[in-house]
């Protein structure tokens, strides 16, 4: 992967006439187009039936009230992403897509999670004052006939 | 006056997929609330501006409602 590369975020609406059964179809061709132009991908949420908020029509499609909604966030140089924008335009069976910039998710938010837990246990560990002189039974013995003598 | 949502809340991004949210900040026209009614910094308006229209792009949320 580059270092000039940049995570983006694709969100997009799959045709409702493609049947469920090869709805993975068409995401796998969509994740092979993003692979084929060096992109990597992140993360991913799997199209689901989505009941749009208003009705969009196609010429080539025709109208409809609901469609797959998906997403996928991707790494990739922006020259590379600027081919993988063009093939998604391309794709006849998107209905519409929304391209950002996004920001990689932070994995230390746990790890901070947990060295607070950990901070927290040295706190409440027993706090040790120097070392401890060992108390000999005979010693006490006597002490304790001293008390008892006088 | 009213403390900004997002600001109390400590939310640095205000996700366009979050329409529960979203929908807080409209009126019943689903028009964009100003932010002297919503008491949302001017800060945030602008970045819940732009997730509220993004998510009109990608029909979560709808440009008008009658």
């Amino acid at each position: 992967m580059e270092k000039n590369s940049k995570i983006y975020e694709i969100s997009y609406l799959l045709s409702p006439l493609i049947p469920e059964d090869k709805l993975n179809e068409e995401i796998s061709i969509l994740r092979e187009l993003i692979e084929k132009n060096h992109g990597l991908i992140i993360n991913e949420e799997p199209a689901k039936i989505h009941r749009l908020a208003y009705t969009i029509k196609k010429s080539n499609m025709g109208s409809f009230d609901s469609a797959y909604l998906g997403w996928l966030k991707i790494m990739a140089a922006p020259e590379d992403f600027l081919e993988i924008k063009k093939e998604f335009e391309k794709n006849q069976k998107l209905v519409r897509i929304i391209i950002m910039e996004s920001i990689q998710e932070k994995a230390s938010k746990k790890l901070s999670g947990d060295k607070m837990i950990k901070k927290r246990k040295v706190l409440s560990s027993p706090v040790e004052s120097g070392p401890k002189e060992e108390i000999k039974t005979e010693e006490v013995d006597k002490k304790l006939e001293e008390i008892i003598g006088t | 006056m009213r403390q900004c949502y997002f600001c109390t809340n400590n939310i640095k991004t205000i996700d366009y997929k979050n329409v529960d949210l979203l929908k807080r900040f409209l009126d019943p026209f689903s028009r964009i609330m100003p932010s002297k009614q919503t008491g949302v910094c001017t800060k945030h308006q602008r970045k819940l501006a732009r997730a509220i229209k993004n998510a009109r792009i990608i029909s979560l949320l709808p440009f008008v409602t009658h």
